[in-house]
């Protein structure tokens, strides 16, 4: 191989090898690096090359994390923190008594059923039990909770390190939620039955 | 009787039958980018190729590779008899579909327009 030919980032290679199942991994990779020298780099120059191919290698992402269930465990992981988090924060909420705290516990508690359904439903296989529009929708719910608290605690005088990382945690796990249950069709692919 | 095609995977099986005998991924993505007159990701035209693939209307075999690639493999493609009968059926289909419509289609639009 000659070590002068203009090569795409080794990263987001590396990603795209990870990405792609093994039998399809060496052509795919092979097709992209040939549209990265002979059409992308002469024509965008380096940096829209770069981009260009890192947008191609993203659009591989929705396919693997459906089929790997590597994204799964990181699922359930991040919703087994989180479900502790939110009874920890519901607990601490009848211990201290702030002024509302029955109404906070009571939303601690509901996130925390959130995220126990969220593992319940990865491990039972989605399809069986919800379907795509209700997956779909939790994972939002849970990208809207993990932003409100995210806000509301960044413009509160009293900052909570807890409440960030759990409204990071929150988000996360919709985004994982979308990706690894919901069904992203890239483009008009369906087929319609006759 | 097969199901219809979406746009999408007619413009790829039309691409690689255009493209005859130098229909690898690469070329068939380029194809399709040009035909739909639109950027598209890679990913999308990889993974129809995969399930056209899965349900036979596509077949496959791998070729050596070149130094620009690194020496990974290309993937050909080519279409089965399937895959053809599915065009000509999505064809026939959506000219059945569309024979009595006239155009401009703003003139079917028109008794809506009065009913408001």
């Amino acid at each position: 191989m000659n070590p002068n030919r203009p090569m795409p980032p080794r990263w987001a290679e590396n990603l795209l090898e990870h990405l792609l199942p093994e039998h399809t991994r060496e052509d795919i990779v092979g097709d992209l690096r040939e549209e990265y020298a002979e059409a992308l780099l002469p024509r965008y120059g380096r940096f829209g090359a770069d981009l260009r191919y890192v947008r191609h290698v993203l659009s591989f992402l929705p396919a693997a994390t459906r089929e790997s269930t590597t994204m799964g465990v990181i699922l359930i992981g991040v919703s087994v923190i989180t479900a502790i988090c939110m009874f920890w924060l519901a607990a601490m909420e009848i211990v201290l008594r702030h002024p509302l705290y029955a109404h906070r516990a009571a939303l601690d508690v509901v996130l925390g059923l959130v995220c126990l359904a969220t593992i319940c439903i990865r491990l039972l296989h989605p399809p069986r039990t919800l379907d795509e529009r209700s997956l779909r929708g939790i994972g939002f719910l849970l990208i809207l909770f993990g932003a409100l608290a995210f806000f509301q605690n960044a413009g509160s005088a009293h900052f909570e390190g807890f409440v960030f990382v759990i409204s990071l945690l929150l988000m996360l796990q919709g985004v994982l939620m979308l990706l690894t249950l919901g069904r992203i069709v890239p483009g008009d692919q369906s087929r319609t039955s006759r | 009787m097969a199901d219809l095609l979406g746009t999408f995977e007619q413009s790829v099986l039309l691409s690689i039958l255009g493209l005859g005998p130098d229909a690898y991924g690469r070329a068939i993505l380029n194809q399709v980018q040009e035909s739909l007159e639109r950027d598209v990701s890679a990913g999308a035209v990889y993974s129809t190729l995969e399930r056209l693939e899965a349900s036979g209307l596509v077949r496959s075999r791998l070729s050596a590779g070149t130094d620009i690639r690194g020496g990974r493999a290309r993937r050909y493609y080519t279409v089965a008899a399937e895959g053809r009968r599915a065009l000509v059926d999505t064809r026939r289909a959506l000219t059945a579909i569309w024979e009595n419509v006239q155009l401009p289609i703003k003139s079917i639009l028109r008794p809506i327009e009065v009913r408001r």
